[in-house]
């Protein structure tokens, strides 16, 4: 993120293609949703970013024959 | 801090050095082996950040969504292009779609996650809930998709993201929700 510097940025550690968590779960989809439009107000400088602490909560997700996992926490 | 626009002189060099990458890439590109392609990808190197402050509560603001899932309406516009540069193409997701209407068209993602459930990807079910319950003040009237893996990185910035961005001021979106995937 520091090479293409977003203006403010949230991080969620969710495997690639699922970036507001699992299939189906809606709840946690939404509490992501929220923590997200919150970071928009509470970051006050560019490149400012939030990390948020949610986990991959289901089984690694296939895409050709390799599990994806949850990103490291960067 | 003041606003400060996304800077623009890196265009003309990334097309030089593009038109250098593209012939020993391709053949990487073609076998799938990214790693080894994108190992001398002229990737931009920017010295500011873009910004623009936030002046208005969320829920008197209205917000636009732009996925990089490559989401698109199968009855109405085709699929992104699979090919070896991807596809720098835009489709335009009207505000009211329903979300069974969509499909999409990124052999780089696990598509099955998004077909099983197109919030992971363009969360407009829980906006429009968040919406109704008045935390969100609105949405778009138009949401926006591109496909994330796009390599001629030029004609994105030339093209499809000032079109976004004058599309979405001139539907007066505060916020834009860039999802990328």
């Amino acid at each position: 993120m520091q090479a293409v510097k977003p203006p403010r940025w949230t991080f969620v550690r969710s495997p690639r293609g699922s970036m507001f968590g699992e299939p189906g779960n809606r709840d946690k989809q939404r509490r992501v949703l929220l923590d997200v439009l919150t970071a928009f107000a509470t970051i006050q400088e560019p490149g400012g970013h939030v990390k948020l602490a949610y986990r991959w909560e289901a089984p690694p997700v296939m895409y050709r024959g390799t599990g994806l996992r949850e990103g490291p926490n960067a | 801090m003041p606003p400060m626009k996304a800077e623009q002189d890196w265009i003309e060099d990334f097309r030089v050095a593009y038109g250098h990458w593209l012939p020993e890439a391709l053949p990487l590109l073609e076998r799938a082996e990214y790693q080894a392609a994108f190992r001398f990808y002229p990737f931009p190197e920017f010295d500011t950040t873009p910004w623009t402050p936030v002046t208005k509560p969320l829920a008197a603001s209205r917000l636009g969504v732009v996925t990089t899932a490559s989401v698109y309406r199968p009855a109405v516009d085709p699929p992104f292009v699979q090919g070896p540069e991807g596809d720098v193409s835009l489709r335009r997701i009207p505000g009211d779609v329903t979300l069974a209407d969509l499909d999409v068209s990124h052999s780089h993602i696990p598509e099955h996650v998004a077909r099983q459930d197109m919030n992971t990807v363009l969360p407009l079910d829980h906006l429009r809930a968040l919406v109704a319950a008045g935390v969100l003040g609105g949405l778009a009237g138009t949401h926006f998709s591109v496909m994330g893996y796009a390599t001629r990185a030029a004609d994105l910035a030339e093209t499809v993201a000032p079109e976004i961005a004058e599309a979405l001021v001139q539907d007066r979106v505060d916020l834009a929700l860039l999802v990328p995937v």
